[in-house]
């Protein structure tokens, strides 16, 4: 017979679901903010600096806040600043958006209180130093920086200026992932000892000549602080698998992670003591690329709780999981999923059904903290720490060596791998 | 360009100074292989192999430092402008990892090159402060172009204190460029002869200068703060603070003032809030929490009346990161705000630093509430207050003296934090007459309820004389049944309530349980409401049946299903005797089939058959094609026969290949094409 216990009819069923709701984890943003008519002195005045791929998938948040207002888009591509244009004016209803080639330009404008960077990697950090020098408050994508000296002298400049950063590490503000952290810090797992992540397996990259910089493109800007090479398409288009322009997918992605760990450990302000990594490179006779296509990172804090990173397997398959002595926590970063054992775990959660793909919530944090000038949930030495983890991982790869860390003197006990804590800019360009 | 072979047997020459391959090598490399690997390197253009690249970057990974001479050499030699351009910023890319003074030379003749300094300088920031300084300080003096402006940037970059006579005279610099980067580069070095050069500058800078100036005079000011000379720091700073400077500097020079200067840091504050510098005004409320002194929220307590709604909604922030009493009091006095916003900004406060003294307030609060979102922050504010059972003891208390919206938003939050230690009280209030709170009770009774509280809830639902208040009852009991193991315990407890219900309506919500209970003794009392002399009776009890979990119900929905007073009552039998049979596929047998049979010939209507081909569909048992074959001919069920002929056959193919292929060879050819 079946088990009666479980057995409750459909009607039984929905009203249950219907009467039983919890309490959401999370109040969306949306719900706390100004979701009505805002006058334009109250408005936040952005600029967006990149508007490649990443900014167009951040550009509709930012647009629908009512208490945010863009007025200048920019671009080291001239096709890809038309488009922005056309995105801003089109949301306005106006042509009021100013498209500008060099966004020193833009960061020059007295009527700009903010930007939103989502540019290449090796603009993040500098990017921000110098929005940060010309007073804008900064919403920038992960990794926030290149080097871990970059990292920490954008910590410097955003205090020295009294800038209000948000990395856009937005998992931070997701209630799954929030969730998972909440669990962590209560202790429902036991005593946590093992936090495991997984990013995806890198590309080789093919070779590809050098050709002549493409019509409407300044090939200057587009390089940044980058060593000066000729423009490769192949090079150019995926520079995420280059060290001069990234690190690979661990640092590219793996950084969110590592940010989740940092936090749930409750160590934004220091990090592990040791690091180790290895990784298949790609070859060098086919591929242009020289960041890895498979890859494990370890790490170890002073409580001895171990970070491990695997990059492998497909894009999908990528997660986060905590592991205690008393169960597991895991979120599938794909399907926003979580699962969790014992099991039980699970009915502590709430309603929210917002995932890490809408990132209201995050830009509302950083509004409010704009306002209020006070520290954003993602601000740059949270940023900094996290992204640390993933660059030490890529010194250690590069140098095929465990590395001990000093994290108050941000020192390695290797003197080669302290050489690699920072990479002169190419001039003009300067941190 | 040199014959590559040529250099190749140069480079081999070059390393044939004790070379020894070591073991720690991927592979032992002879001089010649070592040269050779260097010469493709020298030649390397984008769309090549990277292989000597890979070759010298898996040497520089794997030699230990005594074999590193030669690996240096070689990429010195590297360095030569006979080799590509790609070739050199791989070398100085490795040099920066490995390089020694050996190296410098080679580093220093590319300084001077637009081209090739900016690579030269990537590795030598990574040298330890001596030589590679004074290489970069000769080297700039005749430096011209982006040449000069890499070198400025790199001496600033290494902190060379040495170079600041070098770099003083160019501030002034006719190349706006050129004096920015060396203010920028003054101000990284920042000790007491650079601020000078940079304090002299500040009265006549150019307008285009001003940036770079005030960047360069901030991180003197952090410079010397660092060094112990805080007065120094502190006047750079109240300069900055004035009214002429942009607002982002004088934001940037006050939280500098508030951090260094904590002694003053209150009194500062306070003048800010005073004044009218609205610049100013958050970063100093921002500070209020980083206030060492004891009597600081009381101070700022006082001021929060005064202040427009904005500065309050922060200043209670801040408050709330001081959590002490004070701070804790006036956040609770500013519950009961005019200002929306400002109520907003204590309710948030209070759910993170709340405790006992707050319910009071917050009870108060849900009283005043205007709107619903605001009652239920003032809820989730009750629920997240600290302090464990006192707490939970003064919302019971509060609880007496509320009433409506209030009472039962009281109850709610009260279920919620005490969890089953509140049943009794929350029992209590499932039998009030106050509809919203008897509500609020059951629902919270319905996640909280132990088994000894099943009976007072039965005695709820039957008591009750609101429709709503009845619906929460029966629910929390059906999610409370469930908490007993035993069958025949939850189906006693069910039918001892039937006797005592008055109402038809009670009844029915309780004979809408007995399915959950599941045993024999709850089937015979649903069958026995079935013939009760009130329809409605009849009606919840076929309704109940139909639900029934298993096919121990089969009979009598089946003669339901045959001769039912109404329509409505054979459609809900035959809606159950489907969902039983669909439950059943997984346990074919001939009964089961049988019963197919019995349904398909019972049916009144197309819509009655298609109902049960959604279960037939099911079946694993080639038996059933035989029975939904003959209904491809019927034109209202054709598709829902076709639907189920395909996905039994798909379900008995690897068995009985032959019967699934002849039913789908049955099927009109269209569908057979699909």
């Amino acid at each position: 017979m079946k088990s009666t216990a479980s057995a409750l009819s459909r009607r039984q069923f929905l009203r249950r679901a219907t009467t039983a709701a919890a309490l959401p984890l999370i109040v969306p943003g949306s719900v706390l903010g100004l979701n009505g008519a805002v006058a334009p002195s109250n408005r936040i005045v952005f600029g967006s600096i990149g508007v490649g791929n990443r900014a167009r998938d951040t550009l509709p948040t930012f647009l629908a806040f009512a208490d945010i207002q863009f007025l200048a888009v920019s671009d080291c591509r001239a096709d890809r600043l038309k488009t922005a244009k056309e995105i801003v004016d089109r949301r306005y209803g106006n042509k009021d958006c100013t498209p500008y080639p060099d966004f020193r330009d833009l960061l020059a404008r007295k009527d700009v209180d903010a930007v939103s960077i989502a540019t290449g990697n090796r603009w993040h950090g500098l990017g921000s130093i110098y929005a940060a020098r010309a007073g804008k408050d900064i919403y920038c994508e992960k990794p926030v920086s290149l080097t871990i000296a970059e990292g920490r002298a954008l910590v410097d400049t955003c205090r020295r200026f009294g800038t209000i950063y948000q990395a856009g590490t937005q998992r931070r503000s997701t209630a799954s992932y929030r969730f998972a952290v909440d669990m962590v810090r209560q202790a429902r797992l036991g005593a946590l000892h093992t936090v495991e992540m997984q990013v995806w397996a890198g590309p080789g990259i093919p070779h590809e000549q050098a050709v002549p910089v493409p019509a409407g493109w300044n090939y200057d800007i587009w390089l940044g602080q980058t060593p000066w090479y000729p423009f490769v398409p192949a090079r150019v288009n995926a520079w995420q698998y280059f060290w001069d322009t990234a690190e690979g997918v661990m640092t590219d992605m793996g950084c969110h992670y590592t940010d989740q760990m940092q936090w749930a450990m409750g160590t934004d302000h220091t990090g592990p003591l040791e690091f180790e990594a290895r990784g298949e490179l790609p070859d060098p006779v086919k591929f242009c690329s020289d960041t890895p296509i498979n890859a494990m990172g370890r790490c170890k804090y002073a409580n001895g709780v171990t970070g491990v990173m695997y990059q492998r397997g497909a894009f999908q398959d990528r997660y986060l999981r905590f592991i205690g002595s008393e169960g597991w926590i895991q979120v599938d970063d794909e399907t926003d999923l979580v699962t969790a054992e014992p099991k039980s775990i699970l009915s502590l959660k709430g309603a929210s059904t917002v995932g890490w793909g809408d990132a209201s919530d995050h830009v509302r944090n950083l509004v409010n903290c704009i306002r209020s000038r006070t520290p954003t949930i993602c601000n740059p030495e949270v940023a900094h720490r996290a992204i640390t983890i993933c660059q030490a991982w890529a010194i250690s790869l590069r140098l095929g060596r465990k590395l001990t860390w000093d994290p108050v003197k941000e020192r390695f006990d290797l003197e080669e791998a302290n050489r690699m804590l920072y990479r002169e800019p190419r001039a003009p360009w300067r941190v | 360009m040199m014959n590559p072979r040529l250099l190749a047997l140069l480079l081999s020459i070059s390393l044939s100074l004790g070379f020894a391959p070591t073991a720690r090598c991927a592979q032992a490399l002879t001089r010649a292989e070592l040269a050779n690997i260097l010469a493709d390197a020298a030649t390397y253009q984008p769309g090549q192999s990277r292989e000597p690249f890979r070759r010298l970057e898996d040497l520089v990974r794997q030699s230990p430092p005594a074999s590193r001479k030669q690996l240096e050499a070689g990429l010195v030699q590297l360095l030569a402008p006979t080799s590509t351009f790609e070739a050199r910023r791989f070398a100085c890319k490795q040099l920066g990892i490995i390089g020694s003074k050996t190296a410098l030379p080679a580093l220093a003749g590319l300084l001077p090159n637009e081209e090739t300094a900016g690579i030269a300088c990537l590795a030598l920031t990574a040298y330890p402060p001596g030589k590679a300084d004074d290489l970069l300080r000769a080297a700039l003096p005749s430096a011209r172009g982006t040449a000069r402006l890499q070198l400025i940037d790199t001496l600033g970059d290494r902190r060379d204190a040495k170079a600041v006579k070098l770099l003083t005279p160019l501030t002034g610099d006719a190349d706006s460029a050129i004096a920015r980067a060396a203010l920028a580069a003054l101000g990284k070095i920042g000790d007491p002869a650079a601020w000078k050069a940079i304090s002299a500058f500040l009265k006549d800078a150019a307008p285009a200068l001003q940036p770079a100036l005030t960047e360069a005079t901030l991180r003197c000011a952090e410079a010397l703060a660092g060094s112990g000379d805080h007065k120094a720091a502190l006047q750079i700073y109240e300069g900055l603070l004035a009214s002429a400077q942009l607002a982002y500097i004088r934001r940037a020079a006050l939280d500098a003032l508030l951090r260094l200067d904590a002694a003053q840091a209150q009194q500062r504050i306070l003048q800010v809030l005073h004044g009218s510098d609205a610049a100013l005004k958050p970063i100093a409320i921002a500070n209020i929490r980083n206030l060492p002194s004891a009597d600081a929220s009381g101070v700022f307590a006082a001021e929060l009346s005064s202040l427009p709604s904005q500065e309050q909604v922060w200043l209670i922030d801040s408050l709330a990161a001081r959590g002490d009493l004070a701070a804790c009091r006036a956040i609770g006095d500013r519950l009961a705000s005019p200002d929306l916003a400002v109520r907003r900004a204590a309710i948030g406060a209070v759910d993170r630093v709340g405790d006992t003294w707050c319910v009071a307030l917050l009870a108060r609060a849900l009283d005043r509430a205007p709107g619903a979102e605001e009652r239920r922050a003032l809820q989730s504010a009750l629920i997240g207050l600290r302090g464990g059972e006192p707490t939970d003891r003064a919302i019971a208390a509060a609880l007496k003296q509320a009433s409506g919206n209030t009472r039962a938003q009281l109850v709610t939050a009260l279920g919620r934090r005490a969890g089953p230690a509140a049943n009794p009280l929350l029992l209590a209030e499932a039998g009030q007459p106050d509809p919203a709170a008897a509500k609020a009770a059951l629902r919270a009774l319905a996640k909280t309820a132990t088994d000894k509280d099943i009976t007072p809830l039965l005695e709820r639902l039957t008591g009750a004389q609101d429709a709503e208040v009845r619906s929460e009852a029966e629910n929390a009991v059906a999610q409370a049944l469930p908490r007993i193991d035993d069958p025949a315990r939850r189906s006693a407890l069910v039918r001892d309530a039937l006797g005592w219900a008055q109402s038809a309506e009670s009844r029915n919500a309780l004979l809408g349980l007995l399915p959950a209970c599941g045993d024999a003794a709850a089937l015979t009392a649903l069958k026995a409401a079935t013939i009760d002399s009130d329809m409605r009776v009849r009606d919840a009890a076929v309704r109940a049946l139909a639900d029934w979990p298993d096919a121990s119900a089969w009979n009598a929905l089946y003669t339901l299903y045959r001769q039912a007073a109404t329509e409505s009552q054979r459609s809900l039998a035959l809606r159950g005797l489907v969902r039983l049979a669909g439950e059943e596929n997984a346990h074919p047998n001939a009964k089961l089939l049988e019963r197919y049979r019995q349904l398909l010939a019972g049916a009144h209507s197309d819509a009655d058959r298609r109902l049960i081909l959604g279960a037939l569909g099911g079946s694993v048992q080639p038996e059933a094609l035989d029975l939904a074959l003959p209904l491809l001919a019927d034109a209202g069920v054709r598709a829902e026969a076709e639907v189920a002929v395909k996905k039994i056959a798909a379900a008995i193919k690897a068995q009985h290949p032959q019967a699934a292929q002849a039913a789908l060879n049955r099927l009109q050819p269209k569908t057979k094409a699909e």
